[in-house]
């Protein structure tokens, strides 16, 4: 009889209980999981080397104003700055006006220069840039109202007071995996009348040590001018969005917190159980001569086992929220999941250390019985 | 014949020691659950709170919300005299034009939000009677002066009383802080309409706000801008154009309710497994009920009453845990109009009755399998256990 074999069979005499304690510590795991999940990818949009090198050079006074179009070509030559495209959010309405997607009006010419791990083929976007009531989508949009090349797409404006009637010409490819659509920002000024004006800019910097520079040169430009910028890299500006959504770092961590301890109360609770009915065992363990260390490590590797089963359940259910339309229920907040190495590491830990003290605190009030003690125990 | 519930109350009594830790697990997921659902319910309150039944908000017919919409000073004149609104007591419609515009400032924690600055004429104090000046003093028309409200002064930056925050180009002097019950205007700042609409650079008005004769006038006021091409105006009853908004809430309430189901059907094993072992203790005393005559189905009613009272205990448990948080201010953003909204996470009866709810169906799910195995107990068998 090894020690493994003792572990195992004694953790399978009681299956239906070992089963429902993997099962909830599985449970709470995957929630773990996911809260960690989504504050990550709340907290740090994903960030590959180009979108560093991007700007974002919006109003100062906040995005309920408005920059002239002027300020495009100012900002082209500025040095170190190497594409700029207007960024006028349009949010339009498509059918439901309870389901939004991102739609801008943007330069066709540079919006591709500028997000290049969007991928469009260059007939597409050829077409795109030929055509004035072009517009374009991204493949998971364009896969959700079922769109296809060549479909005619009416966008009612609300912050306009324009409703645009666009032609899809082409499907690009987000790796983010976000509904968004272009069209010509020239057709939305024309639109309205040309006021030559646009929300914002967003700006492609030649390489990272220009960043800092154009930020503040920009800036600088338009201070005590009537319409002041505040140019800020992309990652600042979308986190600058979520900080809106209120003191989300908070509410999940206190959850997580909350998850984790609950769970270690649940498999406490129950590894004492299961050591409450085996006292009569433990004695007579000890009596045949077992030291108190390899009693420890048999009821320790047993709550060890339990809530490793535990972590693998977790963990493949938080693997299948990959599957799951997350667009939809987040309001684009979240459009995939994708837990960090970190996220893994601190589920398979929390596990590891439940099973360690849940183990270990009925354990220890074991060992520590006298033999004779145990023996009167009835349980 | 039930099982007397004394029975099952004093067993819970004598194991104290595992009851108070099942207990606490569905303390803690009620106590998560009833959170969460204080900050819907808090974003709901602000909002639903906000209109006045007689009141009407005339709008762009495309805009979404105040902050999208543009109404033409010409289209104004033609809005105010429409038929069915008040007058008040100079002879004068009652519909104040409003301009509305955000500011980007930093908070208190050092993150930046906006905040929504309404531009308002002072028939806007008859119109919205919520709103009471509790430190200073009132707006003088025709000043650059605003009042803040005291959340706002509280939560942002440069924003207290006799502060001069930068408003669009020129500054403004805070000569008053107010409250308004709760509703969403405690997010905001008012200053004098057309003040904000120069600083702000604002050719136009954002929105009218008019009060109807009574609830009839406000469909006459509804067809009278739907009915009239020059216009391009809707007018929604300014109740269901708040109640609108709480879709704000929505995804704390979808994030309520996934955190509270998968917390629940962990905490449902967890409550088996403590049912299942108090079942496993009692094979004599369910084999003694039997024989003293009670059916099956009442040793089983006997068992799931336990879990549920088991439950219960967590789930008040729970409600306990939660309370400090009621009355906590905090705010995120309201996206129809752009601008931070404040609310206070709101612990209601009827939530702690969810919570409690919550708590019995949990009790529920986890007793009943064990409580069928109790009932199903072959009597002699039992007995004869040691």
């Amino acid at each position: 009889m090894t020690l493994r074999r003792f572990i195992w069979k004694n953790a399978l005499r009681n299956k239906r209980r070992t089963g429902l304690t993997m099962l909830s510590i599985g449970f709470s795991l995957f929630l773990l999981m996911a809260l960690l999940t989504f504050m990550e990818q709340l907290l740090n949009p994903v960030s590959d080397a180009d979108s560093a090198l991007r700007l974002i050079v919006a109003p100062a006074t906040s995005i309920a104003d408005i920059l002239p179009l002027a300020y495009r070509d100012k900002i082209k030559r500025v040095p170190g700055v190497e594409h700029v495209s207007t960024l006028q959010w349009f949010n339009g309405i498509y059918k439901d006006p309870n389901y939004l997607f991102a739609n801008f009006a943007v330069d066709p010419k540079e919006i591709f220069n500028i997000y290049t791990e969007q991928i469009i083929s260059p007939e597409e976007k050829a077409a795109f840039i030929g055509d004035r009531t072009a517009c374009v989508a991204s493949t998971k949009l364009a896969e959700r109202y079922q769109w296809k090349v060549g479909d005619r797409i009416v966008l009612q404006g609300t912050i306009f007071p324009v409703d645009l009637d666009l032609l899809l010409v082409g499907t690009f490819y987000d790796p983010l995996s976000q509904e968004s659509m272009y069209f010509h920002f020239d057709y939305l000024n024309e639109a309205m009348g040309n006021p030559a004006i646009s929300g914002a800019f967003s700006v492609k910097a030649r390489d990272m040590a220009s960043v800092p520079v154009i930020e503040q040169t920009i800036d600088e430009m338009f201070r005590n001018s009537p319409n002041e910028t505040k140019t800020e890299t992309e990652k600042a500006f979308v986190l600058g969005f979520v900080a809106m959504l209120g003191n989300i770092q908070t509410i999940i961590g206190s959850v997580a917190s909350v998850v984790v301890f609950t769970m270690l109360l649940v498999a406490v609770s129950t590894m004492a159980m299961t050591v409450r009915e085996r006292m009569r065992e433990v004695a007579i363990l000890k009596t045949i001569g077992f030291s108190r260390q390899t009693i420890l490590i048999l009821v320790v590797g047993e709550a060890m086992f339990i809530s490793l089963v535990g972590v693998v359940l977790g963990v493949g259910m938080g693997e299948s929220l990959r599957l799951v339309d997350l667009t939809g229920i987040t309001q684009g907040f979240i459009t995939r999941f994708e837990p960090a190495l970190t996220t893994y590491a601190a589920v398979i830990g929390s596990g590891l250390a439940i099973g360690l003290l849940s183990g270990f605190l009925p354990a220890w009030q074991a060992v520590n019985l006298t033999i004779t003690h145990a023996m009167r125990r009835l349980d | 014949m039930l099982v007397p519930i004394r029975y099952n109350l004093r067993y819970l009594v004598v194991r104290w020691k595992s009851t108070c830790l099942t207990a606490a697990t569905f303390g803690m997921v009620v106590a998560t659950f009833v959170i969460t659902m204080s900050l819907a319910e808090g974003i709901n309150r602000a909002l639903t709170k906000t209109g006045h039944p007689l009141n009407v908000v005339i709008l762009r017919s495309g805009a979404q919300s105040e902050a999208q919409s543009e109404i033409l000073k010409q289209q104004y004149e033609i809005v105010r005299n429409a038929p069915g609104i008040a007058r008040d007591a100079r002879g004068e419609p009652l519909a104040p034009p409003e301009v509305i515009t955000l500011v980007n400032k930093p908070r208190l924690d050092g993150k930046t939000s906006n905040i929504l600055i309404r531009g308002v004429d002072p028939q806007v104090y008859t119109m919205r009677p919520a709103l009471k000046i509790v430190e200073g003093r009132a707006l003088m028309p025709g000043m650059r002066e605003v009042i803040v409200a005291r959340a706002v002064s509280q939560r942002f930056q440069g924003f207290g009383l006799g502060d001069q925050p930068r408003l669009g180009r020129g500054t403004f002097t805070v000569v008053g802080l107010f409250e308004a019950e709760g509703t969403a205007y405690e997010s905001e700042v008012w200053g004098d309409v057309r003040e904000v609409m120069q600083e702000f650079d604002r050719a136009n008005y954002s929105s009218v706000v008019a009060r109807a004769i009574d609830r009839d006038a406000i469909g006459r006021i509804r067809e009278y801008m739907d009915s009239d091409p020059r216009l391009k105006l809707k007018a929604k009853d300014e109740v269901e154009y708040y109640a609108e908004q709480t879709k704000t809430a929505r995804p704390v309430q979808a994030f309520a309710s996934f955190l509270a189901m998968t917390m629940a059907i962990g905490a449902c094993f967890a409550g088996m497994n403590t049912m299942y072992a108090n079942v496993a203790n009692r094979v004599r005393e369910i084999g003694t009920l039997r024989i003293l005559g009670f059916t099956p189905t009442a040793v089983l009613a006997s068992f799931l009453l336990e879990s549920v009272c088991l439950a219960l205990i967590g789930g008040a448990l729970g409600c306990v845990m939660a309370l400090p948080i009621n009355g906590l201010a905090t705010g995120t953003t309201n996206f129809d109009s752009f601008s931070e909204v404040l609310f206070y996470f709101t612990i209601t009866p009827s939530l702690m009755m969810k919570g409690m709810l919550f708590a019995a169906i949990m009790g529920l799910a986890g007793g009943f399998p064990p409580a069928w195995s109790a009932s199903k107990q072959p009597v002699l068998a039992a007995l004869r256990q040691v």
